[in-house]
């Protein structure tokens, strides 16, 4: 269940990194951001596996009474109990880089918002192991059932009650098929999307490129007409045709509604 | 009903709740085996396979112990 544990968390490390834009300090403080997670999953996953080497001993050892069950399940919670504040202050940090920066779509969204309540339920599934194991019954009291005090209805229910919220319930979230979406296919999809975003962004950069390569054009050959034009002018013989002209829209700027009001200014 | 019958119920629902589990399991696991679509080696992929790994020695050993608890 703990290897499940820090795979989760794992997990919910790549799924808020490929599921939000990176941009700001995430974004620039990328690569130590990256060597962060590396010394994290390396330094939580030796943790697992040592606890797992250090569980399979004492299980050995208790079966074998060497070691009484009641130390067995001491030594299993405070393993457990550093293991939780550990992935926790993780995703802490985790969260903290993440923060503010904007989800790829709102399916991503859901997704990672789901991931995080089964990850809730778990942590409240280990809170209750362990104040079930520290105040109330557990599996390892099944030898005091001999006992007539303890040979009651309640027993029975409590220890169900132990078992359903602390075994089968965070069991079934994870069964879920969302989880194995998330794990398999939907995760997959939600890359496809950030893929197609990305792809649509390059696409629309591409086609502004174009349109504005298309402006250039067109400012080209408006310089170029512009160009002609003024060669045409300052040549003598549109020079005479443009005096000539000239002096006809002079004429016709200097009369008012058909009247000639400089006549001086015509004849010269 | 004495407790050893309250308890017995008990292990054998919890072992019954299990084996639904392992069917369960033995489905979910199938479906990316024997779907056509590609699951490339990733990284998310590869986490996966852990977590269904993990899971299903977990579920064994539980629904094993719940069947020997019963038993007794």
């Amino acid at each position: 269940m703990s290897l499940d544990y820090a795979l989760m968390y794992l997990q919910l490390e790549d799924m808020n990194r490929r599921a939000r834009v990176q941009g700001g300090i995430a974004y620039m403080k990328k690569e130590h951001h990256e060597k962060l997670s590396k010394i994290m999953n390396i330094v939580s996953f030796s943790y697992v596996g040592i606890f797992i080497l250090v569980q399979t001993t004492v299980m050995v050892l208790t079966v074998v009474n060497v070691v009484e069950p009641k130390a067995f399940l001491v030594e299993l919670n405070s393993l457990i109990g550093v293991l939780m504040i550990f992935l926790n202050g993780f995703a802490l940090v985790n969260y903290c880089r993440n923060a503010g920066n904007p989800y790829l779509s709102e399916k991503n969204k859901k997704y990672v918002r789901n991931f995080k309540l089964v990850i809730i339920l778990w942590n409240l599934a280990f809170i209750t192991k362990f104040f079930m194991s520290s105040f109330g019954v557990n599996i390892i009291d099944i030898q005091m059932i001999e006992d007539p005090s303890q040979n009651d209805f309640w027993y029975s229910v409590e220890t169900f009650a132990n078992i359903m919220f602390t075994e089968i319930i965070p069991f079934w979230f994870v069964l879920d098929k969302k989880i194995i979406k998330i794990f398999t296919v939907k995760f997959l999809e939600i890359q496809d999307n950030s893929e197609m975003i990305l792809a649509e962004r390059s696409n629309s950069e591409t086609s502004s490129r174009s349109s504005s390569v298309e402006l250039e054009k067109d400012n080209e050959e408006g310089v170029i007409r512009t160009n002609q034009d003024l060669v045409a002018k300052l040549s003598p013989v549109s020079r005479a045709e443009s005096a000539h002209s000239e002096e006809e829209s002079l004429a016709l700027r200097l009369t008012n509604v058909g009247h000639t009001v400089f006549q001086e200014a015509v004849i010269q | 009903m004495s407790a050893n019958s309250n308890l017995g119920l008990l292990f054998f629902v919890v072992a019954l709740i299990y084996m639904c589990f392992l069917v369960t399991l033995i489905c979910r696991t199938a479906t990316p085996i024997f779907s056509c679509a590609k699951y490339p080696n990733k990284r998310p992929m590869q986490v996966f396979r852990a977590f269904y790994g993990s899971l299903w020695v977990q579920t064994i050993l539980n629904s094993s112990l719940y069947w020997v608890l019963f038993s007794n």
